[in-house]
């Protein structure tokens, strides 16, 4: 049994790539899911009234690219915003002039950036419209890219490192510590986190930050599970047993034997996860507990665009399409992936 | 394979390991609340000592409680009650800092060579794990040592960038040896090493660990189900029923003289590779009783072709007997009256049974 329960696990992560790539799904996932994650991460060099690179007053500078970097969290905080354009706030429309040479992102618009073209139909100039206070809604869409990427994965990095923390050590450990672990992992799996939300921004100010961390807290517990699951199956392996003779201790033991051989299920669960988070934040910020203006989020954009859905209903396709194609895309992935690490599922080649 | 058999009296010092009524029992739980319901007897109170540089061979069916034994005794299973001395310290009562220390000295091969070898990690990594453990080495001086080490059990010193699953069984069990070799242990457990593999490459390994047992001075605990693989390596020789040992001598004395039943049938069931010669075999009837309610008296009787009431009542000792040297010892009632039925191939293809 040994050997064979371990004959997925020995080929590694080439053949499981390898076995990911036959799956057109998968693959067309993956690619929607990298455009995401460079759309979000490049998001002032696509849309923003930011310059990318230009010259004012016979200075050059790239105040667009220095603002993409000046978004890294915690690296981010170091780098001051180039002078004089860095900041949206500082309108360098109306201060460059036609001597001076500018590359403008390609929608020329910042997220928060107001006119007096209200309510706008698609057009050359507003690809997807304007809102009720004449902001570009395709630059919005683009900077609310950023919102629900980070969101999605801010918060399912912090239930990934619960969830192996907790499933791990219950997996581990047996015993009592496992009975306590997944009756508090049954418990915490029950609670409805929409509400659980809703409470929370009673006392808290309703801001991203809180989002995040409390799909975080809440989102684990499948993680957990199947982490549990693996260890248990696992700590009977005769490499455990091997490394127990060696001297190695628990946390070594749980890190280098375990884990990195009980990761793969995790990681399906991971994905598919990142697309909750993201439909919840979603929904959150569409409820107004989420991203609050005039910050742009997919959810906060179907928001307005609902209110004016009667007059100006084209507001409402861009958002509805980003979620459910970043939703797809994530569970194709998922769906993927599951079928690649586990080679019963072998039979079904799309 | 000469060498093995040292003419130096195990009595001349004191044993390496030194096992006294050793039991291991698993509980058996059941029902909601995890009632425990009774116990598994894997291990039932075994005494044996094995002294420097010897090895001792250990054979049983499936399920006889060797592995078990062996893991009890480097505390990969706790034991129930007994003791366990090695080279002068109690394994079983010793701090887990403390354990990990004697950990140097005892080591353990496995019987699945692809089970035992963790599949994410690189065969390097794998052998180098027990020196990174107790911080012998590190840097070029581990890579050294891990090479070296590749190189002493037959492998190449370039394998160590490789997985497990590019070897073959043979191979990958030369990396457990290698693994286990590391610390330069006194003493290794040898759980069924060549049991997985195929007839050609069991030798192989058996050379491999016979020579190092010549070049490292080791000891082994040998545990096989197949009395042919331990004829030639081992010094001593015990066999193992339900938790118990039934029958325990010099290799020799057990193939020329075994005076248990159970050990007949076991060397009744050794393959014979000259077809003209004639001989009994001794066929066991019925299954192994359970270990979780063994029989009263000896635990054999429900199979034995010889049980009287007094087996059935009486647990035998493991002890001396008339006509055999004093290291061989013999837990039957009957061992002394089986004297005089011939276990060797001359007598006539009769059962054993239709003699008495």
């Amino acid at each position: 049994m040994t050997a064979r329960g371990l004959e997925h696990m020995e080929i590694g992560a080439g053949r499981t790539w390898r076995r990911f790539r036959r799956r057109r799904g998968g693959l067309v996932g993956l690619g929607v899911v990298v455009i995401l994650l460079l759309t979000a991460f490049f998001a002032p060099l696509i849309a923003g009234n930011v310059p990318i690179v230009c010259r004012y007053q016979g200075r050059w500078s790239a105040p667009a690219i220095v603002e993409t970097f000046r978004r890294v969290p915690v690296v981010g905080q170091w780098i001051s915003p180039s002078k004089p354009f860095g900041l949206p706030s500082v309108d360098a429309k109306s201060h460059l002039s036609q001597e001076d040479v500018v590359f403008w992102p390609l929608i020329p618009f910042g997220p928060t950036e107001t006119s007096s073209d209200s309510l706008r139909p698609p057009s050359s100039v507003h690809w997807f419209g304007t809102d009720r206070i004449g902001r570009d809604l395709a630059s919005r869409m683009v900077h609310g890219t950023t919102v629900s990427m980070t969101v999605g994965f801010v918060a399912m990095g912090i239930a990934t490192l619960i969830g192996l923390s907790i499933g791990g050590w219950a997996g581990y450990a047996g015993g009592w510590v496992d009975a306590l672990f997944s009756r508090l992992i049954e418990v915490v799996t029950c609670f409805p986190v929409l509400f659980l939300i809703l409470s929370v921004t009673v006392w808290l100010e309703p801001s991203i930050v809180n989002v995040m961390v409390i799909i975080g807290l809440t989102r684990w517990t499948s993680i957990a599970r199947f982490t549990r699951g693996e260890f248990l199956r696992l700590r009977e392996q005769e490499f455990v047993l091997a490394a127990r003779a060696s001297g190695a201790g628990p946390f070594r033991i749980a890190v280098r034997h375990l884990l990195p051989n009980a990761i793969a299920p995790a990681l399906v669960t991971i994905t598919f996860g990142v697309a909750q988070a993201i439909l919840l934040e979603a929904a959150l910020s569409w409820l107004g507990f989420g991203v609050q203006q005039p910050n742009p989020s997919w959810g906060n954009i179907l928001r307005s665009a609902y209110v004016q859905l009667r007059w100006s209903p084209h507001m409402v396709y861009p958002p509805c399409a980003a979620i459910f194609l970043a939703v797809l895309a994530y569970n194709l992935v998922g769906d993927a992936l599951r079928d690649a690490i586990d080679p019963r599922t072998e039979t079904r080649t799309v | 394979m000469t060498d093995a058999k040292r003419e130096t009296s195990p009595k001349a010092e004191a044993p390496l390991l030194s096992i006294r009524d050793l039991k291991t029992h698993f509980p058996i739980r059941k029902g909601v609340f995890s009632r425990v319901d009774g116990h598994l007897r894997a291990v039932d109170g075994v005494s044996l000592d094995i002294a420097s540089g010897r090895t001792f061979g250990l054979v049983g069916e499936s399920g006889c409680g060797k592995t078990t034994l062996g893991r009890t005794i480097l505390r990969l299973t706790p034991a129930t009650s007994g003791s366990v001395v090695f080279d002068g310290s109690d394994v079983l009562s010793l701090s887990s800092s403390e354990m990990r220390k004697l950990r140097r000295d005892m080591q353990i091969v496995f019987q699945d060579p692809a089970g035992s070898l963790n599949p994410r990690m690189t065969v390097g990594s794998i052998v180098a794990e027990p020196l990174v453990i107790h911080r012998v080495a590190r840097g070029a001086r581990l890579r050294a040592r891990t090479m070296e080490l590749l190189e002493r059990v037959g492998l190449n010193a370039d394998d160590r960038l490789r997985y497990p699953h590019e070897f073959s069984g043979g191979q990958r069990q030369r990396i457990g040896i290698a693994r286990a070799i590391a610390l330069n242990p006194k003493f290794i457990v040898c759980d069924e090493p060549v049991s997985a593999l195929d007839v050609s490459i069991q030798s192989q390994i058996i050379n491999l660990l016979s020579d190092l047992r010549a070049s490292n001075g080791l000891s082994y605990l040998f545990i096989a189900h197949n009395l042919a693989v331990v004829r030639h390596f081992c010094d001593d020789i015990a066999v193992m029923y339900l938790g118990k040992i039934v029958e325990q001598a010099p290799a020799d004395r057990i193939f020329d003289s075994a005076r248990h039943p159970y050990t007949r049938a076991l060397l009744s069931a050794v393959p014979e590779p000259d077809p003209t010669r004639k001989r009994s075999r001794i066929v066991l009837e019925g299954e192994v009783p359970s270990a979780i309610s063994p029989p009263t008296g000896c635990s054999f009787h429900t199979r034995c072709p010889f049980a009287t009431d007094r087996c059935r009542a009486e647990i035998p000792a493991l002890e001396p007997k008339t006509g055999l040297t004093n290291n061989h010892r013999v837990a039957c009632h009957h061992a002394d009256e089986l004297l005089q039925f011939p276990t060797n191939d001359d007598a006539p293809t009769t059962s054993l049974s239709a003699t008495l």
